[in-house]
């Protein structure tokens, strides 16, 4: 399994967290959405391996 | 211009809905790559019914005071089924009991979403015409005459016209992004979204987003995605070559 696949696998389940709204993987940066600053600050301290992390206060999305 | 009027003439940018819904945005007239007729389009969501049985109306039944017959303009043909975030009950027990040994198996997410959207036929009780493009906020009508994929275009200024917040120009914070969208009553999993930073609110879901080609939206701009989603600073357009490929629909004139 490629190093790219195994992280999307574990931002998948990292999806699935109350707080959590989305993320991106490209050119070895890794960005993720949140709803709140609490999540925002939660992550702040996350890394992987070979990725740059940014981490992004969005909002919750919802249907319009 | 008030877009949440009745419109006899039928453009995307404007209220609609099905008769089961309050209102969102019609994207717009579409050509139906199955028989070649021209079709309503907007998301499944602001289309919700059963096809060839629930009826769209213009405008959109609430708050914009849509009713029925006067205010019929199609009936729904098909639409694109979402699936749900949770993976069935079988495999939550299996994961549950052997989701040691089975590893990634049990690691991995149900597909996600590519699109929110459905097409209906038009089919108008009262006489209304049907005008390829969108409108403009001073109600002119726009038909910007290319479409792009939505791929490699982080960074690009977008532009879209919707029901509630007219036409809004943003910028693309990632063309590749993977979000839980709350449906109300649950979350769905998207995949490969644009994410805009632009305003939005709701009723604008269905709002047609163009890529633009110079300061204003002009007719050289191209059709990138169908807007569903947001959340006030930020809202999310599944890409044009998914509803594309998916729904079967085409914007471009002969």
């Amino acid at each position: 399994m490629t190093l790219d696949r195994k992280v999307r696998k574990i931002l998948d389940k990292l999806l699935m967290e109350p707080g959590v709204s989305g993320y991106s993987v490209k050119n070895g940066v890794i960005t993720i959405f949140v709803e709140d600053d609490e999540m925002l600050a939660t992550l702040s301290s996350l890394s992987f391996a070979g990725y740059k992390m940014e981490v992004k206060k969005i909002g919750r999305i919802q249907m319009l | 211009m008030d877009r949440t009027g009745r419109f006899t003439t039928l453009a995307g940018g404007i209220s609609v809905g099905s008769e089961k819904i309050t209102a969102g945005t019609l994207s717009g007239i579409f050509i139906d790559l199955t028989d070649g007729r021209e079709v309503l389009v907007s998301n499944l969501h602001v289309f919700e019914g059963e096809p060839g049985k629930t009826v769209i109306l213009q405008p959109g039944r609430h708050p914009d005071g849509g009713r029925k017959p006067d205010d019929i303009v199609g009936i729904l043909k098909r639409y694109v089924p979402l699936r749900e975030t949770k993976p069935p009950l079988w495999r939550r027990i299996i994961c549950h009991l052997f989701g040691w040994l089975l590893g990634d198996w049990c690691l991995s997410s149900p597909e996600p979403n590519l699109v929110d959207v459905a097409c209906a036929e038009f089919w108008p009780y009262k006489h209304r015409g049907l005008v390829r493009g969108v409108y403009l906020d001073d109600g002119r009508i726009l038909y910007p005459g290319k479409t792009h994929p939505g791929d490699g275009i982080d960074g690009a200024r977008v532009w879209k016209s919707g029901r509630t917040t007219g036409v809004t120009i943003g910028t693309v914070l990632s063309d590749s992004v993977t979000l839980k969208v709350w449906y109300g009553d649950r979350f769905l999993v998207f995949g490969d979204q644009i994410l805009v930073e632009g305003v939005s609110d709701h009723g604008d879901s269905g709002s047609p987003v163009f890529l633009m080609s110079g300061d204003s939206p002009s007719p050289g701009d191209a059709l990138v995605g169908i807007l569903f989603a947001g959340s006030g600073g930020f809202y999310v357009a599944c890409k044009w070559k998914w509803v594309r490929e998916l729904l079967k629909i085409e914007w471009l004139r002969e």
